[in-house]
């Protein structure tokens, strides 16, 4: 905190815009979940039986590396008393990333933002705010006078999303369907 | 790492959600325009491209050569089984079909696929329905527990049609299906079956005029789905 003290204007400045490309990709996917016809059909992953466990099983692979991303995080800040390689970091975030982008393609496209099942609507709006919170990331990952606290906040918040996401997704499909590919 | 890297994972992202965009629209021109008139779809069968709508893989070109059967993107059939007192649903949906026998005592979840005028839907057992679809009806036999009997089912619209509940509540798998048909003079006949942990147990009625509002079973609330809701989990 002692960073805000020292530098108010300059760090909370430095954070406008990615907080700012945040809100727009957040708002721009709610806004196209709604506008958008769903229909029913997305071209996803091939190796699956059908769209949703494809799905269920892209989220967990991203959720578990969302775990990893915690751990090296911690790492990268002297947490653990442990040195992983920033590389582990990084692409890990990368694939997890990656991962989510089918899954949230065929959300968007086949299905739309939706609100008649609380956790249908809890998923819709964690996923908007999901994307959103990773663009600040992402950017605020280039503002090198951001505030100290900038990172494990912003970081904390996309982990507590996916989270929330796979919880809402893949752990009710597990639960309500069952396990299967 | 170059200060680029942040922008390149964004954009990398991007391009792959442009790149599923477009495979999505040149994988299933049908279902887009199903979407888009999906009223008129429910009766009017379209000559459509099933084989490519109904695989979702990117590696799948769609066929347009091929001689496409008559099968609609998307239709709700419902009707009495003859002789049995049942009711008997089958929903199609991009290529894919699935039906639903109940006579208040035994219930089979039927499933297979669309692609030409002439369904064959297997259970988990040994049951069958075998259909031919026609203009505005589908007609054929159904085969429960080594009985057959025919049936005659005609398009139905919402709120008529099929719907399922699943759930677990407190650790105890509620597993429900009702069939719903609006009767021409008002009203609506249904019937449906509900089980806990593969136990039958009592089945609440479906409110006719809306039938995915949740109900009680066994005192455990759960939500009916119609079939867009749970088609992709069968």
């Amino acid at each position: 905190m002692t960073a805000i003290h020292r530098q108010p204007t300059r760090a909370s400045v430095s954070l406008l815009l990615p907080l700012l490309a945040g809100g727009v990709v957040m708002v721009a996917l709610g806004v196209y979940g709604r506008a958008h016809t769903p229909t029913g059909f997305a071209v996803g992953v091939a190796g699956f039986s059908a769209a949703l466990p494809m799905k269920v099983w892209l989220t967990t692979g991203a959720a578990a590396l969302g775990v990893v991303q915690v751990v090296s995080a911690l790492s990268m800040w002297g947490r653990l008393g442990v040195t992983i390689p920033d590389g582990v970091h990084r692409w890990s975030g990368r694939l997890a990333f990656l991962l989510t982008v089918p899954v949230a393609f065929h959300c968007l496209y086949a299905l739309g933002l939706q609100y008649d099942v609380p956790r249908v609507m809890v998923h819709s709006l964690l996923g908007c705010f999901f994307y959103g919170v990773f663009t600040t990331k992402m950017l605020a990952l280039r503002k090198e006078n951001a505030p100290g606290w900038t990172l494990p906040v912003i970081g904390g918040l996309v982990f507590t999303a996916l989270v929330g996401l796979w919880l809402t997704s893949s752990f009710w499909f597990f639960t309500a369907v069952g396990v299967r590919v | 790492m170059s200060r680029l890297g942040p922008i390149i994972t964004l954009a990398a992202g991007a391009v792959l959600a442009a790149g599923l965009g477009v495979a999505s629209i040149v994988a299933a021109p049908a279902a887009e325009q199903t979407a888009a008139t999906a009223d008129e779809a429910t009766r009017t069968p379209e000559i459509g491209e099933e084989t490519a709508a109904a695989e979702p893989s990117p590696s799948e070109t769609p066929t347009f050569e091929d001689p496409a059967p008559v099968v609609p993107e998307k239709a709700d059939y419902a009707g009495r089984v003859q002789g049995n007192g049942g009711l008997i649903a089958i929903s199609i949906r991009d290529g894919k079909a699935i039906g639903y026998f109940c006579d208040g005592r035994t219930e089979v979840w039927f499933k297979g696929n669309a692609a030409g005028e002439r369904l064959t839907l297997k259970s988990a057992g040994k049951d069958t329905v075998k259909a031919t679809l026609g203009d505005g009806e589908t007609d054929g036999r159904v085969s429960v527990g080594g009985k057959k009997w025919t049936f005659v089912a005609g398009t139905v619209k919402k709120p008529s049609g099929l719907y399922r509940a699943s759930a677990v509540v407190r650790g105890a798998k509620i597993r429900a299906g009702w069939i719903v048909v609006r009767n021409p003079q008002g009203g609506y006949t249904q019937v449906g079956a509900a089980s806990q942990d593969g136990e039958p147990v009592d089945v609440p009625r479906l409110d006719g005029d809306d039938p995915t509002g949740p109900v009680s079973v066994n005192g455990a609330t759960v939500t009916p789905e119609d079939v867009d809701g749970f088609i992709e989990e069968m």
